[in-house]
């Protein structure tokens, strides 16, 4: 079953990504005019498909690195129904991103390094809260979306005061990657890779952390050090994609189910096919918001469609509380 | 091969509550058990000895060391993990720290673990799933792939029917031959297993030695505040609570 799903998932990813390369407004390829159009160079179609090219590269890295941070986040809290967005890392950066925005600072440094901050202080002030209200599945969740929506609000407010430039800033407030700039792309990957890595180095503790935080602790996993450094990598991570591509929705949580629900728990089954199934959701969700905007190019944005897979499935795992382990 | 768990005069207050008020005892290889009422300190006392818990003052010293999580084994009374592991990865989840990097992603050793205890049926159902006597078979299963020369176990006759029980102290007398086993535990008539019986009231160790010395009548009246009755049956002492006490029963 792991490796059929794991097999479907990379065939999936390679299906999707010769999908969102080759077709869209401006022009569908076929596999060789494809190769002819990319060594033509500055040709309008070479234009087209570069531009692709990058959104592509975009929607694969929101997708795998959303993938793993909440795969993180769920084995760290132990709990199933967290992921970067629940948790307000998404809208505690996209708060840090529009403020400095709003500031008029152009310096790309500057926006990672809010963002950054902004989704590692909200997670931090999330875990107190839920702590205050007695750690739980449940105080998680409620203290995750209360911020959420009030750091949402705030950012909304602030946007109104981008000028010219609030068309763009809307649509990337519920995530697009339509906006993806080669050059953002490529730190933003670096940035989430370094963030992976850092979870790749914790697998043997994360794998531990299956059996609680007692038992770990008593074999040896430093739970306190683990907690801060999977809170730095995931806010890295999602902070980092926040800048590209806005707060997107509910992928974090999607694709550690998924690769769990076909895959079991086995964490280091887990971290080859849920990043893969991150990739496969986000580009999925980006080449369906392209074909439905047909040759008008108007797109919806991305959480429109991954929330149409996410909030159903967070429904299903908060009320099937006791097979599932939500609540 | 066991070692030698030392502690001396442990204090643990959290919460601005004392759970532990002084306590010293030596193990030495064998089997351990600690008894006694709820909230006596028996788990906190276990998660010292284990190093989950830091005392505020006192010393554990664990085969001469101060921290030995690598010879431990940490057995808790009860696991809920996550709804989609498997019995398999319960026990590579023990095994974390204890493989290569390539055997952990070929996940192999938690299904041959299961095999050599005779739990190959166990292995791909959902851990949240099996019974309570399965429960604990697969964590011990776990704990015991460690190769730990402490094995400290919260409870391991909670949950279990009587055979379960009766299975249960089998594997638990076997083990105190290769290893310090440290258990916790509510049942009087267990304790007559255990090489050293330590009991446990309000934070202190109020009788400690061989079960033959310590399960008094008098003593566990006094621990648990219930009348008791005694009984010898085949050299072991069988104590429990006298139920011709209870108001308006039958007897």
């Amino acid at each position: 079953m792991y490796l059929a799903a794991l097999l479907l998932s990379v065939l999936l990813l390679f299906l999707f990504s010769y999908a969102s390369i080759a077709l869209g407004p401006f022009g569908s390829f076929s596999p060789a005019e494809l190769l002819k159009a990319l060594q033509e160079g500055d040709s309008l179609e070479g234009a087209v498909l570069h531009y692709r090219l990058w959104r592509t590269a975009a929607a694969i890295a929101v997708g795998a690195g959303l993938a793993m941070a909440g795969l993180a986040l769920q084995r760290l809290l132990n709990n199933p129904l967290v992921d970067p967005y629940i948790l307000g890392i998404s809208s505690g950066s996209a708060l840090a991103y529009v403020i400095t925005l709003a500031l008029g600072i152009n310096i790309p440094v500057l926006w990672y390094l809010s963002t950054f901050l902004g989704g590692i202080s909200t997670l931090a002030l999330v875990l107190l809260l839920a702590a205050a209200l007695g750690l739980s599945n449940l105080s998680l969740l409620v203290a995750g979306v209360s911020l959420s929506y009030m750091f949402s609000g705030v950012t909304i407010v602030l946007i109104q005061l981008l000028g010219d430039k609030i068309p763009m800033a809307v649509a990337w407030l519920f995530g697009t990657v339509a906006y993806a700039r080669p050059d953002v792309t490529a730190s933003v990957a670096f940035l989430s890779l370094l963030g992976i890595l850092i979870i790749l180095a914790l697998s043997p503790q994360l794998e531990s952390l299956l059996l609680g935080e007692e038992v770990s602790a008593a074999h040896g996993v430093k739970v306190e050090a683990v907690r801060v450094m999977v809170a730095v990598a995931t806010s890295l991570i999602v902070s980092s994609l926040v800048a590209l591509a806005g707060p997107v929705g509910f992928i974090g949580l999607v694709a550690p189910w998924l690769a769990r629900f076909v895959g079991g728990a086995g964490f280091y089954r887990l971290l080859l096919l849920a990043p893969i199934m991150g990739a496969v959701t986000a580009l999925g969700a980006d080449v369906t918001i392209r074909l439905l905007g047909g040759q008008s190019g108007a797109e919806l944005p991305l959480t429109a469609i991954t929330s149409l897979m996410g909030a159903p499935l967070l429904f299903y795992l908060t009320t099937k509380a006791r097979e599932v382990g939500g609540l | 091969m066991s070692c030698k768990v030392v502690l001396s005069e442990l204090w643990v207050e959290r919460e601005g509550k004392e759970i532990l008020r002084g306590v010293s005892a030596e193990m030495e290889g064998g089997l351990t058990m600690i008894m006694g009422p709820n909230g006596a300190g028996k788990t906190s006392l276990l998660k010292v000895i284990g190093g989950i818990w830091s005392p505020t003052r006192g010393e554990v010293e664990v085969c001469g060391r101060r921290r030995a999580s690598d010879l431990i084994s940490f057995v808790p009374a009860y696991l809920k993990v996550d709804p989609y592991a498997t019995a398999v990865d319960v026990v590579e989840a023990f095994l974390f720290n204890r493989r290569s990097l390539v055997e952990s992603v070929r996940g192999k050793r938690g299904k041959e673990v299961l095999d050599s205890m005779g739990l190959s049926s166990l292995a791909h159902r959902r851990f949240n799933t099996l019974s309570g006597g399965e429960h604990k078979l697969v964590m011990i299963a776990g704990a015991l792939a460690r190769e730990p020369r402490v094995l400290l176990l919260d409870e391991p006759f909670s949950h279990l029917d009587l055979a379960n029980q009766q299975r249960m102290a089998k594997i638990i007398t076997q083990l105190r031959e290769r290893m310090t086993v440290i258990v916790t535990i509510h049942e009087p008539l267990y304790a007559n297993l255990a090489d050293k019986l330590l009991v446990m009231a309000s934070g202190r160790v109020v009788a400690a030695g061989r079960p033959r010395e310590v399960l008094r009548k008098e003593l566990l009246e006094k621990v648990y505040g219930v009348k008791m009755t005694e009984l010898e049956h085949n050299g072991a002492r069988v104590i429990f609570p006298d139920l011709a006490d209870l108001e308006g029963h039958p007897v």
